[in-house]
């Protein structure tokens, strides 16, 4: 089936080769298989991009995977050392994880601000706490749903884009962008919220929340559901800290890290949350983890909506061009996929000498083929599904 | 039903019957009908079984042309166009960003289902590719490949900046191809970074009346 | 509690660059980077894994990046690892002659070493000693030249007029 006339296409000279594919001490069990290639993707009706993964499947059983991934490399970090600081922006939120736009943005602006020396006033952090934890969300609804989708229940995608369409209209009324806004800026944020955003902003998580029991009736108590999920790619806490898992991930597998709480930067030390903890870290975990992020961000929401002070909400004495001295700053945070981190070099000049984006989805991937060896290829899909991969952030 | 004489020779005696030729079989089709003496016991819709035209037929009109009550005349590609443009059936295919977009437009609340679009998992089954997102050297030939698979006819929209010209990485993206109408034939572009899924729906509905031949909001007329 | 942890810090910081300073026999240079207040180590390249290896025995074991910084005439391989116990981070930056010097792999020490390195090496030309799969990662395979070096000619670039 191979178009050998197709210009442009791109030799692999590397083939496939067998050491990749299948782990060195080989899989217990597994040691005289028949098995097979099979070749998902780059194009796939999943939803999450395009991502290659060559499975070595005995049966239906996954015995290998290789995953190869570079189908959505952007340059950014070349890009971003042709831009002035402001005008990087545009690229962190749509070239890496476009679905936590605000989180990139953030990141990016965070190490910014340290490499600076910038202040940020208190405004701006309510806003920014309050537009991250709805950006998270949105996202992880998005995310529920596609999961969702991928393992066939569309009514749950149909409902969860219902919910996230009002609080993508929030974003809208806000910085006039549903899914890529360039809202952040180094020292605050762009716009002040517009009359009634805040009353609108407290009934429509009011609304996500109160949809949340019917989700669960549907999807998260469902026994189809629970067949598919539970005891699926489970990952003990020893494991899950040997591959340095993140995110949803790793808090489903039972250790309770979230860079919010552990390691906080901006404000977050003065809301009050709990870090949603799973048992087995398997599919379902990892889906309920993500169910009770949203009612915890809903709650940091709330708590920042009804403090927000008054005052400006960007810094004043930021230059337009601004030239920061030499020197080099990384930030980090917590994004709906795990820890996200910019590293800013700079070199005295007014555009970042080196900018170097920490990925979340990029580590998530990479994690795959632990999670998945060992389970059949109708699992591989949830579990893709349960890591959440933006294609974006892999490659950059 | 005419009576007619046995011999062809007897016929032509009789002056009511035009013969033409002696010893040719007539067809009933090119003799005139004869007006029947009374109406039929039939349906007063059907006008007593005769097509009497209300207008005359102009050829370089677009749309179906009634001409009785329940008889539509139109052109095979005419129909055929019409209802391949009702029933688009959308390949998935979401690079980036706007394929969060496409999916928001084919969900509840801007839905695509009443267009008649329904995504697809493989390009054999659809007509319609939405190349939503950036698209890079790796990813090129992946596009040729699926674009070529898909059975004729076929159309393309090209969402997004990056799909069109290749967006914020025109400058600087070594990797980023400038546009996808440098792999596939493009037939409509839909701007915006990311389109918003009305902006889809307008893309849509050009790409509907350009299937359609119908002049187009843009003001281009043509078929694809 | 933000005095707390920041002595805490201030400590695991102190007891790193001790612990440091006797693995590595004395000759490391540890500094405070600016506005970030993480402990930097400079480094030659002969010293870049026993000092990720004391880093890992010490209970660093998250890795935060390793990544490449192309300072024209040499290249600056830098990593930062933090750790969840005690809330260390440890940056290490090692330079290296700009072609042609592979560096030490530490994907066997931090799992998600493994990518970084690759993509260290699809975009700086980097070779990594030791690494178990060393190839493209971002770039199709027939790919010429490592983008991220400031000599990388872009041969679809389009000139950008500087707007301000």
């Amino acid at each position: 089936m191979e178009n050998m006339n197709t210009p442009g296409r791109q030799p692999e000279p590397d083939g496939l080769r067998p050491e990749t594919l299948v782990p060195e001490e080989g899989v217990e069990g597994f040691e005289d298989v028949n098995d097979f290639l099979i070749n998902i993707g780059p194009h796939h009706p999943g939803t999450h991009g395009v991502m290659r993964m060559i499975t070595r499947l005995d049966g239906e059983r996954v015995v290998g995977l290789d995953t190869r991934i570079g189908y959505m490399h952007r340059s950014l970090e070349k890009i971003a050392e042709n831009r002035t600081y402001h005008q990087v922006v545009a690229f962190t939120d749509r070239t890496v994880d476009y679905l936590a736009a605000m989180h990139n943005d953030w990141v990016y602006c965070m190490a910014a601000e340290k490499l600076m020396g910038v202040e940020v006033p208190e405004r701006a952090e309510y806003l920014r706490v309050i537009v991250g934890e709805l950006n998270r969300i949105s996202s992880h609804l998005l995310s529920l749903g596609a999961l969702g989708l991928d393992s066939g229940a569309m009514t749950y995608f149909l409902w969860t884009l219902m919910a996230r369409e009002k609080v993508v209209g929030l974003f809208e009324q806000l910085c006039g962008a549903r899914l890529t806004y360039v809202y952040m800026r180094i020292g605050g944020v762009m716009y002040q919220p517009p009359e009634g955003w805040v009353e609108r902003a407290n009934e429509v998580v009011r609304e996500v929340v109160d949809e949340l029991p019917r989700y669960r009736r549907l999807f998260h108590d469902n026994y189809i559901w629970h067949l598919r999920s539970k005891d699926i790619s489970t990952l003990t806490p020893e494991e899950a800290r040997r591959i340095n898992a993140q995110g949803p991930t790793l808090r489903a597998a039972g250790i309770k890290w979230d860079l919010r709480k552990n390691l906080p930067y901006s404000i977050y030390d003065r809301f009050e949350f709990d870090i949603p903890v799973g048992t087995t870290g398997d599919v379902y975990d990892r889906t309920e983890v993500r169910y009770d992020e949203i009612l915890e961000s809903a709650r940091i929401v709330r708590q920042a909506l009804a403090d927000i002070p008054p005052g400006p909400v960007l810094a004043h004495r930021i230059a337009r061009v601004p030239s920061p001295p030499p020197g080099e700053a990384y930030a980090r945070m917590e994004s709906p996929r795990g820890e996200i981190g910019c590293y800013l070099v700079s070199d005295g000049s007014h555009k970042p000498y080196r900018m170097k984006w920490r990925g979340a989805s990029f580590h998530n991937v990479q994690m795959l083929p632990e999670m998945s060896i060992g389970y059949t290829l109708s699992d591989l899909i949830n579990i893709v599904g349960t890591i959440d991969p933006v294609m974006g952030d892999v490659d950059r | 039903m005419r009576e007619r004489a046995e011999d062809p020779r007897e016929q032509a005696e009789d002056p009511t019957f035009p013969v033409d030729g002696a010893g040719e079989v007539d067809h009933p089709a090119e003799q005139p009908d004869e007006p029947l003496k009374e109406p039929p016991p039939l349906s007063p819709w059907l006008n007593n079984g005769v097509i009497v035209p209300t207008q005359a037929p102009v050829h370089d009109s677009y749309g179906p042309l009634v001409i009785g009550p329940g008889i539509v005349v139109h052109s095979v590609e005419d129909v055929l166009e019409w209802v391949r443009s009702h029933s688009l059936w959308m390949l998935m295919f979401g690079l980036a960003c706007c394929a969060i977009e496409m999916m928001h437009a084919n969900a509840s609340k801007f839905d695509l289902d009443r267009f008649g679009i329904m995504p697809r998992g493989s390009p054999r089954q659809s007509d319609l590719l939405i190349v939503s997102g950036t698209v890079t050297y790796k990813v090129a030939p992946m596009v040729k490949r699926v674009y070529e698979q898909m059975a004729e006819p076929r159309w393309v929209i090209a969402m997004g900046n990056c799909a069109t010209a290749g967006s914020l990485y025109f400058h600087d993206g070594y990797s980023v191809v400038k546009g996808v109408d440098q792999v596939i034939p493009v037939d409509v572009y839909v701007s915006g970074c990311p389109p918003r899924p009305e902006a889809l729906i307008d893309g849509i509905v050009e790409l509907r009346r350009l299937i359609e031949g119908k002049p187009t909001d843009r003001g281009r007329e043509g078929r694809s | 509690m933000t005095s707390d942890r920041a002595n805490q810090q201030r400590q695991a910081r102190d007891e790193l660059c001790e612990a440091l300073g006797v693995r590595l026999s004395g000759q490391i240079n540890c500094a405070l980077t600016g506005p970030d207040e993480v402990l930097l180590v400079r480094l030659e390249l002969d010293q870049y894994r026993p000092a990720a290896e004391t880093l890992w025995d010490r209970g660093l074991d998250r890795l935060d990046f390793l990544t490449c910084v192309d300072w024209r005439d040499h290249f600056t391989l830098t990593l930062q690892v933090y750790s969840m116990d005690s809330g260390a981070v440890a940056r290490l930056a090692c330079d290296l002659p700009r072609d042609g010097v592979p560096a030490p792999t530490i994907s066997d020490l931090w799992f998600l070493a493994n990518w970084e390195e690759r993509e260290a090496h699809d975009m700086f030309g980097l070779i990594f000693e030791g690494h178990p799969d060393l190839r493209r990662i971002l770039l199709p395979e027939a790919w010429e030249g490592h983008p991220l070096r400031k000599d990388y000619v872009d041969r679809v670039g389009i000139e950008r007029p500087q707007y301000f």
